[in-house]
This record gives C-alpha cells, sequence and structure tokens, in this order.
C-alpha cells in the first residue's frame, strides 16, 4: 500500500474540489462576498486557494464594479473589503425575490415593534448601549437584537428598492 | 452564579446572524447533496438555517442540520436525527481544553458540552464555501459507515 495521498483529508479534499470546480476569479468573489472586514491580498489569495498577485487583479475589477472597497492601510499597502452598498443591494434583492411587498410592508411593522420592545426592555436604545450599562444580561437576547435590527434595515431598502425600480425609468406621461 | 454568566458570556457567538451567510451554506450544501433541501426558520429575519436530510445516519429515518453564522464568521452546525442523536461543530469564544481555538466539536449522541467531553474540530477551513462542502463530506461519510465514529476525523485511519 502506497502513503495515503493528502486528498484523504477531508480539508484538503473540499479545497481540492472547490479549486476544481471554480476559477480564481469566482473564489475572490465567494471569499469578498462575506468579508466585512478588511483583509490584505495574501489573506484573500490563501482563502481563495490562488497567489497574491492573481488576487490584487481580481480585487481590481471587483473593486471597480462596486463589488468591493478598497482601504487605506498605511503605506502603500491596501485591504479590502465587501462594499455595504453592494451588500444591501444584494440582500435587498434577494428579499424582493423571496416575499412581496405587502410581506415586507407588515414585517417592517412587527420588527419596529421588536426593537421598541427590546429597548423598553433593555432600557437602553441600542443592543451596544445595553451590553455597557446592563449586567448579567443574556448575551443570545442582545445577539437577537442586533439580527433584527440589521434585518429590519435590509427590508426597508428592498421596499425603498421596489419602489423606486417602479417609477425610474417609464413613468406615464399626463 | 457570577462566574457562571460571565461564562456563558464567553461561550456566545459574537455578532448577528447574518442572512446572507446562511442563504451561501443552504446554497453550497445543496449543490452538494442530493438528500438535503434547506430553507432559513423565517425568510426576511431568520435566526438559523434548517437543512432537512431525507435520511438519518444508521437506523435514523431522518435527520437535520440547523445552521447559525455571524457576520463575525462565528457558527454552530448541529446535527439532529429522528433517533435524538445530536453533535455540533462550532466556531466562537470558548475555555474547553481540548479546543486549541475558537472551532471544537460537540460529539454525539447529545452533543456533550462537558470539557472533559468536547473535542477539537476536524473542520480546519474558515469560511462558509469550503465549511459547508467539509459538513457535507463529514455527514456523508458517517451516513455511508452507518455510524458516528469517523463523524470529526479529518482522515480516515488505515
Amino acid at each position: 500500500m502506497p502513503d495515503s495521498p493528502p486528498e484523504d483529508d477531508v480539508n484538503e479534499t473540499v479545497a481540492a474540489e472547490w479549486e476544481a470546480d471554480t476559477t480564481p476569479f469566482e473564489r475572490v468573489r465567494t471569499v469578498m462576498k462575506r468579508a466585512y472586514s478588511p483583509l490584505s491580498a495574501p489573506e484573500i489569495a490563501e482563502r481563495a486557494e490562488t497567489t497574491p498577485t492573481t488576487a490584487r487583479k481580481h480585487l481590481r475589477t471587483l473593486a471597480e464594479n462596486g463589488f468591493v472597497d478598497e482601504v487605506p492601510a498605511g503605506g502603500d499597502t491596501t485591504r479590502y473589503k465587501r462594499s455595504n452598498e453592494s451588500l444591501v443591494l444584494e440582500q435587498a434583492h434577494d428579499l424582493l425575490e423571496e416575499t412581496d411587498r405587502d410581506t415586507l410592508t407588515s414585517r417592517i411593522a412587527a420588527m419596529r415593534g421588536e426593537i421598541r420592545d427590546y429597548r423598553n426592555e433593555f432600557d437602553a436604545d441600542s443592543p451596544e448601549d445595553a451590553a455597557v450599562h446592563a449586567e448579567n444580561i443574556d448575551p443570545e437576547a442582545l445577539r437577537e437584537w442586533q439580527t433584527t435590527r440589521r434585518n429590519l434595515n435590509i427590508a426597508k431598502a428592498a421596499l425603498a428598492l421596489g419602489e423606486a425600480e417602479d417609477t425610474v425609468q417609464m413613468t406615464e406621461a399626463l | 452564579m457570577e462566574e457562571n454568566a460571565s461564562r456563558e458570556a464567553s461561550h456566545s457567538l459574537r455578532g448577528p446572524t447574518d442572512r446572507g451567510a446562511l442563504c451561501d451554506f443552504r446554497d453550497v450544501f445543496e449543490e452538494m447533496e442530493p438528500l438535503a433541501d434547506g430553507t432559513l426558520d423565517d425568510i426576511i429575519d431568520p435566526s438559523e438555517l434548517n437543512i432537512q436530510l431525507d435520511d438519518g445516519i444508521g437506523a435514523a429515518e431522518s435527520a437535520r442540520l440547523d445552521i447559525d453564522w455571524t457576520t463575525h464568521n462565528d457558527y454552530n452546525i448541529h446535527y439532529t436525527d429522528a433517533d435524538g442523536r445530536d453533535l455540533r461543530w462550532d466556531l466562537h469564544p470558548n475555555d474547553f481544553p481540548a479546543a486549541s481555538d475558537e472551532r471544537h466539536f460537540h460529539p454525539p449522541p447529545n452533543a456533550s458540552s462537558d470539557s472533559e467531553d468536547v473535542e477539537e474540530s476536524c473542520i480546519e477551513r474558515r469560511g462558509i464555501e469550503l465549511v459547508a462542502r467539509a459538513t457535507q463530506k463529514l455527514w456523508r461519510k458517517a451516513y455511508r459507515d452507518e455510524s458516528f465514529t469517523g463523524i470529526n476525523r479529518a482522515v480516515d485511519p488505515p
């Protein structure tokens, strides 16, 4: 029996299969899709199974397309993160595909109510505020507050996006 | 009491649940795994992704993976089946002696959180794409073997 090839390791196998299934550009894009804090090109290259030179080339393209933001990191180094605007639009589009505007409208009202309840319950304006000022607070409750706040804002963006798309091009002449 | 509270706090996931990450995990897993059907527990404000599996490991007739993934890339990946067996791969701050970093594994049959039971996680790679692929491989191996024995092993022993 020859020595087991390294492909037998599940971590090696999944990386090799991902590399075989995709182009370097697709992998850099996938890594950056959820890169919410800035990463260096070598860090991105390692995660995307490619070289820093190739990663930088694709990062420039993704920056030109508005998918990532370039973040100056001192000297002549640049770090990269997912663009907030691009992320909000991605999630807003997904909500418009997955649900309808009436549902969005009623859920926005309900989530606003939940946020009001959190504020009253923890006597704080924000979960960050509550974490600083309240003692023995359930961290899961604060996480739920943060999650609902985030999804409320995305739902509001989705509704606004849908309304703008209705009227931005061909409003009927009066 | 106070000590307990701070212990629990140190074991919590960091950051809000990331709806986009749950969608990505679902898409990768469904692409790889014919038995899987994933849905968010709430399409607008989800707290987890539920992946229904049409069959379970060994005698179990069905199973489910429940995934929470945060904007800080912390996660819980929880397997539970119709025979009441549970296990979980996690990434979050912890003080388990076997965990050399934030990654760790709560073993079957009850996803034990006892310090002496918790193991190092075999999922070394980071990022939704590779973690979802690794989860699918580990589940498939255990499903094929009809056994939980190797489910947290990166390499099969000879």
